[in-house]
C-alpha cells in the first residue's frame, strides 16, 4: 500500500470514528441517566485511543501498535452498546466489549517496536487473549437468552441483566481474578523495564508505565469490588470514579502518542548524526554526537590504535573496552579481527534495536568513508609523487644524454676539426689546390656536424639552463626567435632543475606556437617568484582566439606542469592576443 | 694587466681531453706559441700556472674537478696574472653571461682554435 493509499484508509477510519464515537456514547443514555461529563469522558477515551492509533499507523506503517490501538478504541465504543435498548445489540456488545482491556494490554506489551519478543511478554499476551476468548465464549453462551428475550426490540431492563449476571457470577469472578493476575504480571514487566532503563530510554518507557498502572489499577479495583465486597453491598460504580478512570485512559493514549513522536525525534537525530558524520569527526566529537543522538549520556566510544595495538578513549587514554553483557551493551564497528571503533552504551537501548543500529550504520558509513578517503588520498599522493619523480628522471636522463653528446661525439668532432686545421697548416702555402679544397670541404662538414650536434643537444636539454640558469636560457630562446621577444627575468636565485627545465620547455613551446600561429609582432616573456611559486607569463600581441590547448604541444607541457603540482592558464580572446600563465611550486633549495 | 709584447708568447693548456691537448699543442706551436705546460684538471692547472707563469692560460670550462670559471677567478688573483682564454666545445651562448662577468679576456669554441687568430685577439703580433 502506498503512503497516499494508506492516508486515505486511515482518513476513512478517522471519519468513521468521528461518527461512530458519539453514536456509541449516545447508547449510554438509552437505559440510564448519564451526566454530560461522563458522556464527554466516554467519547474522549475512544477517540484518543483511535487518534493515537491512527498517528502511529501513519508514522510507523509496519508497527502493529497502530492497528491495535485503533481496535482498542473501537472496542471501547462497542462497550457502550451494552446499554442499547435493542436486546440483540446489547447482547452482542456485552459479549465482545470486554476486549478493550486485553487489547490495551497487547499495546503495552508491544510498545514501542510493535513486536512482542520476550518469552514472559509473550506468555502474558497469550494469557490475556486466552482468558478473554474463554470469557467471550462463556458470555455468548450464558447470555444468549437476552438476545431474543420476549421480543428483540424490547427495552432490556436492569433486572434481566442482573439475573443473567448473577448466574454468571462465579465464572465472572474467575475471569476477573485471572485478568487481575495477568495485569499485575504486566505491571511488573513494565516497572522492571522502566527501572532498568536510564535517561532517554527511561522517559521512553514512561507512557507504558502509566498505561500499565491504569490497566492493572482498573482490574485490581474491579477484583476488589467483585470479590472482597459482599454481593449485597455492591453499589453501581460512582460516576466520578468512572470519569477519573476514563481521563486516565485519555492521558495514557496521549502519552503513547508522545512516545511515538519522541521516537520520530530520535530518528530525526539519527538523520542529523548522518549529516554530522559526513567526515569522521575526532573521537570526543563523535562520542558527543552519539550521546546526543541516542540520548545516552553514559555512551563511550573507543578507537583502535592499530600501530600501538590498543584502544584509546575519547580523552586519548589507553583503555580496555568493557565486554558486552548485562552492565554494558557493546557494539564493534569494523570486523572482530580488525576493529575500528567500539561503542559501549546503556544496555536499556537494546529495547530499541532500530535506533542503535541506525546510529551504528551512520558511524560505519563514516568510518568506511574515512577509510576510502584515506586510501584515495594515499593513492593520489603516491601517484603525484611518482609522476613528479618520472619528470625528474626524464630531466636527469635528458641532461645525461646532453652530457654524453658533449663529452663523446662532440669532443671527437672537435679533435677531428682541429686535426684538419693542423693538416691544412702542414700542407703549407704551396699545396695542391685540389687537396686544399678537399680539406676545407671536410673541415666545413666537421663544423656542420658540430653545429648539428649542438642543436640536437640543446633540444634534448639546453646546457645553458644548467650552466647559467633560467633567465639566461630564456634570453637565448629570445635571441634565436625571428621576432622581438622581450625577456623580463625577475628571478634572484636558481630553482630546482625540474622546475627550471619545465618553465624553459613551456616557454619554448609557447614561443613556437606564438611565432607559428598568432601573427604577433612582439612577445613578452616574464618570470618572477611569489609565494614560493615560479610564475611564467608568455603574452603576445597576435590575433588571439587560441581557445584551447589541444592539438598543440602545450598538452604535453600541461602534463609536465601538473606533474610538478603547477597550473597552466591560457587566455586568448579574439583580437586581444594570447597570454599563457604558468605557476610552478618550488620549495626553497 | 697581462705581460708585454713577446716574440713567442707562452701558454698553458688546461683541459681534461688528451686528444684535444695534443692537437691544440701542435696547432699552437705551429702558429708561433710556446706551449709550456698542460694540465688535466683545475687544481693541477692552478699549480702549473703558479710555477710556470705563462702569458696565457687556455682554460676549458668543463673540468672534472673545479668549474672553469672558479679556476679563472683564482688565476686572476695573483699580481702577475696571466691572460685567461676560456674554451668549450659547447655553444658560446651557453656561457655568455658568465664569460662576461668572469676575469677571462676571451671565449673560444674549441673547434675554432687558431693560434694566429688568438695572437691578434690578444694584441700579440708575431715578430
Amino acid at each position: 500500500m502506498s503512503a497516499s493509499q494508506r492516508r486515505i484508509v486511515l482518513g476513512a477510519i478517522g471519519l468513521a470514528a468521528l461518527a461512530f464515537g458519539p453514536f456509541a456514547t449516545y447508547q449510554l443514555t438509552r437505559t440510564a441517566e448519564r451526566s454530560p461529563a461522563l458522556l464527554l469522558a466516554d467519547v474522549a477515551v475512544g477517540w484518543s485511543m483511535i487518534a493515537a492509533g491512527l498517528i502511529v499507523a501513519d508514522r510507523r506503517p509496519g508497527n502493529r501498535i497502530g492497528p491495535l490501538a485503533i481496535l482498542t478504541g473501537f472496542a471501547w465504543f462497542v462497550g457502550d452498546f451494552t446499554s442499547s435498548d435493542i436486546a440483540v445489540v446489547s447482547y452482542l456488545a456485552t459479549v465482545v466489549h470486554g476486549w478493550f482491556d486485553p487489547l490495551f494490554a497487547l499495546v503495552i506489551l508491544a510498545y514501542p517496536s510493535g513486536r512482542i519478543t520476550r518469552r514472559l511478554d509473550r506468555a502474558l499476551a497469550i494469557g490475556f487473549v486466552a482468558v478473554q476468548a474463554g470469557w467471550t465464549v462463556v458470555q455468548a453462551y450464558a447470555l444468549r437468552p437476552i438476545a431474543w428475550w420476549d421480543c428483540p426490540t424490547c427495552i432490556s431492563t436492569v433486572d434481566r441483566w442482573t439475573a443473567a449476571y448473577t448466574a454468571l457470577d462465579p465464572l465472572g469472578r474467575i475471569e476477573t481474578f485471572l485478568l487481575t493476575g495477568l495485569s499485575i504480571g504486566l505491571l511488573a514487566v513494565v516497572v522492571a523495564r522502566w527501572v532498568s532503563a536510564s535517561g532517554a530510554a527511561r522517559s521512553r518507557q514512561t507512557p507504558v508505565l502509566l498505561a500499565g498502572l491504569v490497566l492493572a489499577g482498573g482490574f485490581i479495583a474491579t477484583f476488589v469490588w467483585q470479590t472482597l465486597l459482599p454481593t449485597s453491598g455492591r453499589e453501581p460504580v460512582g460516576e466520578l470514579r468512572v470519569i477519573l478512570l476514563a481521563l486516565l485512559r485519555v492521558l495514557v493514549a496521549i502519552a503513547l502518542l508522545i512516545g511515538v513522536l519522541r521516537d520520530d525525534a530520535a530518528k530525526g537525530r539519527i538523520a542529523d548524526l548522518v549529516v554530522r558524520l559526513d567526515g569522521l569527526p575526532p573521537l570526543p566529537l563523535l562520542q558527543a554526537s552519539l550521546r546526543d543522538a541516542l540520548g545516552d549520556p553514559s555512551l563511550e566510544v573507543y578507537r583502535w590504535e592499530g600501530a600501538m595495538a590498543r584502544f584509546t578513549d575519547a580523552t586519548g587514554r589507553p583503555v580496555t573496552p568493557p565486554a558486552d553483557g548485562a552492565a554494558r551493551a557493546v557494539l564493534t564497528i569494523g570486523t572482530a579481527d580488525a576493529p575500528e571503533l567500539v561503542i559501549a552504551h546503556d544496555p536499556a537501548l537494546r529495547d530499541d534495536p532500530g535506533l542503535v543500529s541506525a546510529a551504528a550504520a551512520a558511524v560505519r558509513l563514516a568510518v568506511e568513508n574515512e577509510r576510502l578517503q584515506a586510501e584515495v588520498r594515499a593513492q593520489l599522493d603516491a601517484v603525484t609523487a611518482s609522476r613528479a619523480r618520472i619528470v625528474e628522471a626524464q630531466d636527469d636522463e635528458r641532461r645525461r644524454i646532453e652530457r654524453d653528446l658533449h663529452d663523446g661525439a662532440q669532443q671527437r668532432l672537435v679533435s677531428l676539426q682541429l686535426s684538419l686545421q693542423m693538416l691544412r697548416r702542414d700542407l703549407g702555402p704551396d699545396a695542391d689546390p685540389a687537396a686544399v679544397a678537399e680539406l676545407e670541404a671536410a673541415s666545413a662538414e666537421a663544423a656542420a656536424a658540430i653545429a648539428d650536434i649542438r642543436e640536437l643537444a640543446r633540444g634534448v636539454h639546453p646546457a645553458i639552463l644548467t650552466e647559467s640558469g633560467l633567465g639566461a636560457a630564456l634570453g637565448s630562446l629570445a635571441d634565436r626567435a625571428p621576432l622581438p621577444v622581450v625577456v623580463t627575468d625577475e628571478l634572484d636565485r636558481r630553482l630546482p632543475g625540474s622546475v627550471e627545465a619545465t618553465a624553459y620547455f613551456v616557454a619554448a613551446e609557447a614561443l613556437t606556437n606564438a611565432i607559428k600561429h598568432s601573427g604577433a609582432s612582439r612577445i613578452d616573456l616574464r618570470t618572477w617568484l611569489a609565494d614560493d611559486q615560479l610564475h611564467l607569463d608568455v603574452s603576445d600581441d597576435g590575433r588571439g582566439g587560441a581557445d584551447t590547448m589541444n592539438g598543440t604541444g602545450l598538452t604535453g607541457i600541461q602534463d609536465r606542469v601538473a606533474a610538478l603540482g603547477g597550473t597552466v592558464r591560457l587566455e586568448s580572446r579574439d583580437g586581444q592576443g594570447t597570454r599563457l600563465e604558468v605557476a610552478l611550486p618550488c620549495a626553497s633549495p | 694587466m697581462g705581460p708585454g709584447p713577446v716574440t713567442r708568447p707562452t701558454i698553458l693548456v688546461i683541459d681534461d681531453h688528451g686528444g684535444f691537448r695534443a692537437t691544440a699543442r701542435r696547432l699552437l706551436e705551429h702558429d708561433g706559441w710556446s706551449v709550456i705546460g698542460e694540465a688535466v684538471d683545475g687544481e693541477t692547472g692552478l699549480a702549473a700556472a703558479a710555477s710556470l707563469a705563462p702569458d696565457v692560460v687556455l682554460l676549458d670550462i668543463g673540468l672534472p674537478d673545479v668549474d672553469g670559471f672558479v679556476v679563472a677567478e683564482r688565476l686572476a688573483t695573483g699580481a702577475d696574472a696571466p691572460w685567461i682564454v676560456l674554451i668549450s666545445s659547447r655553444d658560446p651562448e651557453t656561457y655568455r653571461e658568465r664569460v662576461r662577468t668572469s676575469p677571462a679576456v676571451a671565449f673560444l669554441s674549441k673547434h675554432e682554435l687558431d693560434g694566429t687568430a688568438l695572437r691578434s685577439l690578444l694584441g700579440l703580433t708575431a715578430s
